[in-house]
This record gives structure tokens, sequence and C-alpha cells, in this order.
């Protein structure tokens, strides 16, 4: 019995030592990444996806820059077609641009809006008439003109009091510094001038007064800057004006107090077309002979003092420089003789 | 739920269940790794995808550029399987055991990890370029013996100004460029090519014979425009030229020469863009006429030219003007301020940054496209095209998958 019970015991044990199974449980971290290595393509895969997250990333990053950049700008320096430099910063921007004075209304191509606020200043001089600086300074003279900055000159000469009214702004100094707001479409984009073009920078509201400096200058509509110094531009208008009023002095002074004859010079002179194969001078030519032919009286000292006609000795009064400006559409005559540029300066808060 | 409480949740569940002896191995990812090496059930170029290097699949639903993206990936992975050959090769030499690395979880492991670094190198750089290089790129400013102000910009951009005198005949604006570099140059001013136009026609009440030049706008063919130093059909007089060369070598005076064919004409009221064939310093001039021996004696056969070009007389002291070929030049009146900007081709590594240069022409490329005026168009063209690729693709595939599927006649 106890062998059989040794015996079933012995089996029993034996048989519960076969029997007891085993479970091995194998844990392994990050099996996937194991398996990912141990599949090149896989890996691969992974590496050129990730790559291209980065490029992607790089790119997404720099439009998020060039994005803070346009809001605020640090150190970005722009140039339009026309030469002005800009110079942005996050709360303002700076542009500045070379005017050379014998041009009238130049085009800056500064774009401005409504409600921008400007500061202007400007350095640099400016003479108005280069044959009379060339003149005194043959003559080892002062000229009466100076050489001025932008703030113009108050000339107090009989000829140009006479003639301020005529100037672009009848209030400020001759050869101060204007500028105007033109539309885009009809900003300048040529050195030629025309009856047309003339016109539409003949607003005298669009005209700012620059001079020494304009501080918060408000803009009140969108356009392009343009800008000239003060002088008269010789229009159709200006010139009849000028003429007549020169005119006036020249009957008062030569005694010949007749309205038929300043009816008929006038008349003359309203017909004249700015077509040089149709120009009779002939007939004011004879008007002058007959009533004004005296060499007793100075008439370049008279009036308005104007100057004579290019290549004409015979005729003068009648026939002077405003007769040829009117032919040859000479608008810019008087801007033509100015030297000297002024660099403009334009500080504008966004 | 956390690793450990898996281990107790299974021991729980496996020895309340069964009176089985439970063992339980944690092996860590290392320990795994520095184990079994290779995997067996992968075998030869299966492991790399390298073969089929072609493979059109018409079942894709856009089969051609699959194949060609296939392609592609394969010939890359090639550069790879050279890679592992070598790596192969240095375990041979060393071991003496010729095994293929490819599916070997140590060396990927080394490589996975060696470019996870370089990734996030590269992220941390790229956010460092972005900030130091472009948004808070100190603005800088240097001026040359010139008298030129040089203002630099972010990668290798800068902007000088330069006040020119008209009278100069090719005057040094001390800009220096290299070859590739692109010049970008605008210009504000006027000035007059005749000085004594200006004091006889203005104090006689005559019209300028030619109006002031003014950069702003278009010039007008004249008469002698031939005769300045550039001479070729589009020459205008008054136009400002540019020169790029070396400052020991001559300035040109006639661009017909063979050694001055690369004078450049710009163009008034517009952004001229110039991309520089040869080093050497930027010079300027207003084409106007270099009385060389051939310009004087065209001038003294030619009475017309002759009325033209000397309104006031003096024609007998033309001849002096062989010992001063520049004199025409002196007589112009006025400055031009020029802008000129230069975008490097060779960006330089500004002091300790670690961002490689890259970057900054990757920037300048974004840049450049996102600030063009054409970009929406561009954009346009590269999503119709896509558009139109994929399109083509889908339905080639399909009509080649219908083709495939159509029954075959039986044949007897």
């Amino acid at each position: 019995m106890e062998k059989e019970e040794a015996k079933n015991t012995a089996d029993n044990n034996s048989s519960t030592n076969q029997e007891t199974p085993k479970v091995e449980v194998l844990i392994v971290r990050h099996k996937q990444l194991f398996e990912t290595l141990k599949n090149p393509r896989m890996m691969w895969r992974v590496l050129i996806s990730l790559f291209f997250i980065i490029v992607v990333l790089f790119a997404g990053l720099v439009f998020v820059v060039l994005s803070i950049k346009s809001f605020y700008p640090y150190n970005a320096i722009q140039t339009n077609l026309y030469g002005a430099t800009i110079m942005k910063t996050e709360d303002k921007e700076v542009i500045y641009w070379l005017f050379n004075t014998a041009e009238l209304w130049a085009n800056s191509g500064i774009e401005v809006h409504e409600n921008d606020e400007l500061t202007i200043r400007a350095s640099g001089a400016s003479f108005t008439a280069i044959h009379h600086l060339v003149d005194h300074a043959e003559r080892n003279s002062l000229p009466s003109d100076k050489w001025v900055d932008t703030d113009g000159q108050n000339k107090t000469e009989h000829r140009d009091v006479l003639r301020a009214k005529y100037r672009i702004n009848n209030r400020c100094e001759e050869g101060k510094l204007l500028m105007q707001i033109v539309p885009p479409e009809n900003q300048k984009n040529s050195t030629e001038w025309s009856k047309n073009n003339i016109s539409l920078f003949d607003n005298k509201q669009n005209i700012e007064v620059i001079g020494k400096g304009r501080e918060k200058l408000k803009i009140k509509h969108d356009g392009i800057l343009h800008f000239a110094v003060n002088d008269i531009v010789l229009t159709d208008s200006t010139i009849k004006e000028m003429y007549e009023e020169n005119l006036d002095s020249i009957i008062e002074v030569s005694s010949q107090h007749t309205d038929s004859i300043k009816e008929k010079i006038m008349k003359l002179v309203r017909n004249i077309p700015s077509d040089t194969t149709h120009l009779d001078l002939a007939s004011l030519k004879k008007l002058n002979n007959d009533y004004f032919a005296t060499k007793s009286i100075d008439y370049s000292q008279i009036g308005l003092r104007l100057g004579k006609y290019p290549g004409e000795e015979n005729g003068y009064p009648l026939v002077n420089e405003l007769i040829y400006y009117k032919k040859e559409t000479y608008y810019d005559a008087w801007f033509m003789d100015n030297v000297g540029s002024f660099l403009i300066v334009i500080e504008r808060k966004k | 739920m956390g690793l450990n409480s898996l281990i107790d949740t299974i021991k729980r569940s496996i020895i309340t269940g069964t009176s089985a002896n439970v063992k339980i191995t944690d092996r860590s990812f290392f320990a795994e790794l520095l184990g079994e090496d290779n995997n067996p059930e992968i075998k030869g170029d299966e492991s790399l995808g390298i073969k089929p290097f072609w493979k059109y699949d018409s079942n894709k639903r856009f089969p051609f550029i699959t194949a060609v993206f296939r392609m592609t990936g394969s010939c890359f992975m090639c550069l790879v399987a050279v890679f592992y050959w070598i790596a192969s090769m240095i375990c041979w030499i060393f071991t003496g055991e010729r095994k293929s690395k490819r599916t070997s979880a140590r060396l990927n492991a080394i490589i996975f990890i060696s470019i996870i670094i370089i990734y996030i190198v590269l992220i941390v750089s790229m956010i460092a370029f972005l900030i130091n290089n472009v948004l808070l790129f100190p603005p800088n400013s240097a001026i040359n013996s010139k008298g030129a102000i040089t203002m630099e910009q972010p990668c290798g951009r800068e902007h000088t100004v330069f006040l020119f005198n008209t009278a100069i005949c090719w005057a040094n604006t001390g800009v220096e460029v290299l070859t590739g570099d692109i010049i970008e140059i605008t210009a504000s001013g006027s000035f007059y090519g005749r000085v004594t136009d200006l004091y006889h026609r203005n104090r006689d009440n005559e019209k300028l014979d030619f109006s002031w030049n003014n950069t702003a706008y278009p010039i007008k063919e004249g008469d002698f425009d031939t005769l300045c130093i550039y001479k070729k059909n589009d020459a205008r007089f008054g136009s400002i030229l540019c020169h790029i060369h070396s400052e020991s070598e001559e300035n040109c005076y006639d661009s017909k020469q063979d050694s001055c064919n690369h004078i450049i004409q710009l163009a008034n009221g517009k952004t001229n863009k110039i991309t520089v064939q040869s080093p050497g310093y930027l010079y300027v001039t207003v084409n106007d006429i270099y009385l060389t021996p051939e310009i004087l004696d065209t001038i003294k056969s030619d009475s017309d030219l002759q009325k033209e070009l000397l309104p006031y007389g003096h024609d007998q002291d033309l001849s002096k003007a062989c010992s001063a070929p520049s004199l025409w030049f002196n007589d112009n009146l006025g400055e031009i301020l020029l802008n000129i900007s230069v975008t490097r081709h060779v960006i330089k590594n500004e002091g300790a940054s670690i961002s490689p240069r890259i970057y900054s022409y990757l920037y300048r490329l974004i840049e450049q496209e996102a600030n063009s005026n054409d970009k929406w168009i561009h954009l346009a063209i590269a999503i119709g095209s896509i558009t139109l690729l994929l399109s083509a693709d889908y339905y080639c595939g399909r009509l080649i998958r219908r083709r495939k599927n159509r029954p075959r006649p039986n044949t007897p």
C-alpha cells in the first residue's frame, strides 16, 4: 500500500511534473518601432516623409515671416520705377526722391492714399534763370535772383510784383516748392505737355504748398505725388491775361487810349494758333508799326517787361515772347531755365 | 494604463486561471535591439523596394504618377543600397562574415536616430535663421570709397544710393559685383545735355532744342543717337549706361567694339535688371558723344550734323577735341540719384550663424515669388497643370483597365 501509495504518489508526482504547463509572456517595448527598423523600406519611407514635412514646415514658416514683415516691416527698403526709395519700419515709411527744379510737375511715382499723414522736407538749392546767372557771372556782378532753398524768394521788383498773380500759387514766393496729388490715370508720363494734360494739372484746390517743410499733412484723396517750384505756367489763358495786362501798360504809356486798338490786337492774339504753318505775325507787326513804333519809349521796361519774339527784331512790343510761347505751346518755358535739384524726403506715418 | 499595471493584470489573469508556471519577460527596446539582428522574413531587393524599378499598375487611381514616384523612390533606394553594401563590406572585413546589413535593426537604428538628430538640428537652425537673419536682421549700413551708401538687407541683398553727376564720363559707383549677382537700378533726377543751350535759348526766349532728360520718362529718338557711346539700334541720347569691369581695365567708349559689347543701356521709368557676367565695379555714364577720331571725322564730313551739334559755331575748335574726347560731357548739367539693389549670388556667412546658406537662397526664392506681380498667375498655372496631369493619368488608367477587363471573344 505504501508502495502503491508511494508508487501512486510517485506516479502522481511524475504525472503532475509532466503535465504542468509553462506560460511565458514576452513583453517587448516599442515593438512597432523595432519592426520598422527591421524593415528598411518602411524606415526610409518614414524618414523621407519626415524630410518633406520639414520642407513644408520651412515654407510655412517663411510665409509666416513674410506676413509678419508685411505688417511689421523692419529695415525693409524698396524702390519705385521713378527712383524713389522707400524705407519701411513698423510705424512709418521714409521716402526720398531727387527732384530737378527745371521740371514742371515732376512725377515722383510716390502713391498716397486718403487720410495718409505726411511730413515733407527737402534739401538743395535752385536758381531761377541760368542765363541771368551766367550774365552776372561774366560781369562779376551779383544777380538780382538768388540761389534759394525750397522756401523760394520774395521778389520785390515791380515786374515780379506784377507777374506774381500769374504764378501757380499767387500768394507764395517764387521758387517755393509745391506739391500736387494727381489721380493715377492722369499722372505725368512724358516730358512733353499738351493742352489736354496741362489742364489736368491746373486745379488749384489740389495744390499743396510745401516750402521749407510741411508736418502732418493730411492727404485728401488717393493719387501720385507731383512736384514743381512756384513759377508761371504759360497756358493759353495765362498768356492771354498777361498779354492783355502788358498791352494795357503799353497803351497807357504810349497814350494810345483807344479800346478799339486793344480789341483789334487781342483778337489777333486770341487767334494765334498752335501751328507754325498758319502763323500770321504780319498783322500784329503792322499794328505795332502803326501805333507803337517809337524809339523814345523803351517798352522792354514797361508793364510785365516781356522779352522779344525769338528771331523777330521788328514788331516788339506787340510781337513778344508770349506770342512765341503760345505758338509753340511752350507751357513750361519759364521752368526750363531753372537750375538745381531738391532731395525731397517724406515721412509717412502708418 | 501603464505597462506595470498591464503586467500585473496579465499575471493575475493567468495565475488565477491556471496552475501553470508563468514567466514574464519584459525586454527593453535596446535589449531587443542588441539581440536578434536580421529579419529573415524580408530578403534581397524587396527589403528596399528597388525592384521592380518601373511598374505601371493600371489598378491604381493615378497609375503613371504612381509609377513615376515609385521609380524616383527606387532611384533613391539605389543610393541607399550602396550605403548598405559598404556597411556589409566593412562588417566582412572586420568579422569575416558576409551578411546583408539591410535588415539589421542595429544599423538601421543608428541611421534612424542620426537622421532624426539631423532633422532636429535642421528645424532649430531654420527657426534661428528666420528669427536672426530675416526678422531681426540688423540695419547695417556702410559708405564705400566713392561716397555711396550701402544698406544691407537680409539674405544677401544690398541697397546702395549714389549721386551721379552727368558731367562725369564713366563714374565709378564703388559697387563691387561678382558673376551671377543680380543688379536692379532705378534713378531719379534730370539733366540737360548742353549748358550753352540753357544760356542762349533761354536768354533769347527760344524753345530748347531738346527737353531735359528725365530718368522717369522714355526718351524720344534723336538724330545723333548712333554717335553716342552706346550705338545699337535702340540707342538713345541721354540714356543712362552701365558697364561692369575691374578698376584696372579701361573704360569703353564704343559699344560696337567687341570688348565693349557688355555696355548696357538702362530704360527710363523702369526697374532695370542686370545679371552680372563678369566680376568688377559698376560704372555709370549718360549716353553722350565721346569725341573719338572716327566720330570727329563723321561730324566734320556732315554739314547738317555740324549745324545741329555746333549751333553756336566754333566748329574750327573741334580739332582740339582730339586731346579731350570727353569734352561734350563737361557741358552736361544735372545730377541723377541712383538706387542700386544687388542680390548676391553667393551669400556671405554672417558671423557665428549656424544657418546654412541654402536657407537664404530658399527664402529669397519664396520671397521673390510672393512679391511677384504674377504670383497668382503662376499659382493658377501650377494648379491647372497638376489637375490636367492627374485627370489625364486617371482617364488613361481607366481606359487601360477597361480594355483589360473587356471579355475576350471565344476562340473556336
